[in-house]
């Protein structure tokens, strides 16, 4: 029998759950049909794209790679024609970044290149996050929205960063599901309770206070995380 | 190597969610202040969990104590959490010998693990001639956010033996007996060789009691006596006989292996063996027979640095080795040498050997490739160094590693499978 090589990439239930939890996060913070058929179809480009990849690593190469890159090109085309159908400015605004993050995160992870990017993790997330920002911004959804929006990029990024460190330890041929199940169901669990929290201090009528109190309100925060950060 | 570092992955959650609440300010949006907020349970999060110093056991198994070249070798790993925490985050990997290939299944392993749980996996090796040490395991246990990492390596001497199949090699008698397996010296033994009267100090078991109740006159019966071999296996350790094929194993692992089974078909038959190593002048056991000399054989050759994967770092000339050799000898002994014949050196022990008085049978493994020109020429060299051996009379085994020993002993001319 051949060896088996060690295949490092990054691991496939935190690498799903990152790039679902991402598009789930553009698609709550901008709720418009553009954003919605745009999501439907770079997820199942990225899809095909993840099923190339697969025949690849099954030596089927040449197959596999042309599976691979007309996924890729059907995602990389949703992002335009989807600002295109966006019926609003800002949604458009909104919606290059958030696309594009989705793109950059779903091609980190991808079990086609290298062990992953941890980089190409943050900057999808980054820029999933710049879209939520912006849709609250402009107003393209309620406030609870945004929250759940910015809780879903981070549970995106922790699940795509546990996915590309994993993979570079353990690879895709050790069972490794139970324990990034129970760390991505944990960073849910704690967003969960952050956006609780905020919603108590939404109710206790926040919105109504002078800016200058605000501003205490956020020196306070930032003393609280210097504090935590020891 | 135990301990915990700061993986400091929180860190620019928290920057973008302070950047965010500054955004709101700007903005006059208090909606977007509050965006903070979650960054904030997730900054305190990453601060409140953390990963302590972990104790885990670790036990492999394997199915069986000894295997052939090429068989397939399933590694039970289990591992086991005896510390009173949970480990959240736990990625193990094991420590694969260097010179096994695993073609089945992962060395590594991720889990959760509750105090007391175990956790365990399998994966295949391929086998390969001689002793190999498992090396420590690597665990790597984070804490449920990730913000701390702490690493460490769990360690279970844990051996896989891989020997040839049995095969026995005749040794050579010394020219002071004539016939190799029954002597001429009369007294104590099985085949009968002649009748004479009793002397005093005769043993009672020896006399004829027969002929003592027929004639009342006492005889002793005398046999011939078996004569006990002494062989003294010399594997060539020297610095030139590191050697290994490309993904197989080296020239000793292979002469260690074959010491073994070689000693194990003699020691059964009564006769006495020694082990010791050229290159390595401290590696000498003394010859002596039975089960237990068995095990000190085989306790000898896995704990010697001698039969280790390092080359000695430096060594007299073969001559001199020889001669050093040769002062522990016995006097009947006659000589294995177990040697890749890499270099000149090899036939000049072996013909050193010879010429003071020791019988010598080459068994050498062949780690010559011919994929380029210069592993062609040195494979030459070797075919040379055989032929030359046989010239002077020296037996010599060649095995290519890839057949079973006793079809190489079968092969040579000069040389019986007993």
């Amino acid at each position: 029998m051949t060896p088996a090589r060690a295949s490092l990439r990054p691991t496939r239930v935190s690498g799903v759950v990152a790039v679902a939890a991402g598009a789930l996060a553009v698609l709550v913070a901008i709720d418009r049909p553009a954003a919605v058929a745009g999501l439907a179809v770079l997820l199942v480009g990225c899809s095909v794209a993840a099923v190339g990849a697969g025949l690849v690593g099954r030596s089927r190469r040449s197959s596999g790679r042309v599976v691979e890159w007309v996924g890729l090109v059907v995602a990389v085309v949703a992002v335009p024609v989807a600002v295109v159908a966006s019926t609003t400015p800002g949604g458009s605004i909104a919606l290059v970044p958030g696309l594009v993050g989705c793109l950059l995160l779903a091609v980190a992870l991808l079990p086609a290149y290298g062990s992953g990017s941890r980089r190409l993790v943050r900057l999808g997330s980054g820029l999933a996050f710049a879209a939520v920002l912006l849709a609250a911004l402009f107003h393209l959804s309620p406030p609870t929205r945004a929250l759940v929006g910015v809780v879903l990029v981070v549970v995106a990024w922790d699940a795509g960063d546990h996915a590309v460190d994993l993979g570079a330890q353990l690879g895709t041929r050790a069972r490794t599901w139970p324990s990034e199940l129970v760390h991505v169901g944990a960073t849910g669990l704690v967003g969960f309770v952050g956006v609780a929290g905020a919603e108590l201090g939404r109710g206790l009528s926040v919105a109504s206070l002078p800016l200058t109190a605000f501003v205490l309100v956020l020196l306070a925060v930032i003393a609280l995380t210097l504090a935590l950060h020891g | 190597m135990d301990s915990t570092v700061a993986t400091n992955r929180w860190r620019g959650v928290v920057a973008l969610a302070l950047a965010a609440g500054a955004l709101g300010v700007l903005a006059r949006r208090p909606s977007l202040l509050l965006v903070a907020v979650p960054g904030l349970v997730f900054a305190a999060y990453a601060r409140t969990t953390a990963v302590g110093p972990v104790d885990l056991e670790l036990t492999r198994r394997m199915g069986g104590a000894t295997w052939r070249p090429g068989d397939e070798v399933e590694v039970e790993v289990t591992v086991r959490n005896a510390g009173s925490a949970r480990l959240w985050d736990l990625r193990v990997v094991d420590g694969v010998p260097p010179a096994l290939a695993v073609v089945d299944g992962s060395p590594r392993h991720g889990g959760v693990l509750g105090p007391g749980e175990a956790t365990s996996f399998t994966y295949t090796v391929d086998a390969r001639l001689g002793r190999h040490r498992f090396e420590p395991m690597t665990a790597v246990v984070r804490d449920l956010s990730g913000a701390t990492e702490y690493t460490t390596t769990v360690a279970d001497e844990t051996e896989l033996v891989c020997r040839p199949a049995a095969a026995a090699l005749a040794p050579r008698a010394t020219n002071r007996d004539a016939g190799p397996f029954t002597g001429r010296r009369r007294g104590m033994g099985v085949e009968f060789s002649h009748v004479r009267d009793y002397r005093h100090g005769d043993a009672a078991r020896r006399i004829d009691w027969n002929r003592y109740a027929r004639d009342r006159v006492l005889t002793t019966v005398s046999y011939r006596q078996q004569r006990a071999l002494t062989v003294v296996a010399v594997v060539d350790a020297r610095r030139p006989s590191y050697r290994g094929l490309e993904d197989g194993p080296d020239a000793i692992a292979a002469g260690v292996t074959t010491v073994e089974v070689l000693a194990n078909g003699l020691v059964d038959g009564r006769n006495r063996v020694g082990v010791a190593a050229l290159g390595w002048p401290d590696a000498w056991l003394p010859p002596a027979t039975g089960r237990d000399h068995l095990a000190a054989i085989r306790g000898f050759l896995a704990g010697q640095r001698a039969f280790g994967v390092t080359p000695p770092d430096d060594e007299p000339s073969v001559g001199v080795q020889v001669d050093r050799l040769a002062v522990r000898l016995p006097t009947d002994a006659t000589c294995w040498l177990l040697s890749p014949l890499c270099d000149d050196g090899a036939v000049e022990a072996a013909r050193r050997l010879e010429a003071i008085g020791h019988p010598v049978t080459v068994v050498a493994p062949d780690v010559t490739a011919r994929d380029t020109p210069g592993r062609r020429l040195a494979a030459i060299e070797r075919e040379l160094r055989v032929a030359g051996l046989r010239r002077s009379g020296i037996p010599v085994v060649e095995w290519s590693l890839a057949e079973p020993l006793a079809a190489a002993v079968a092969r040579q001319g000069e040389v019986r499978l007993a």
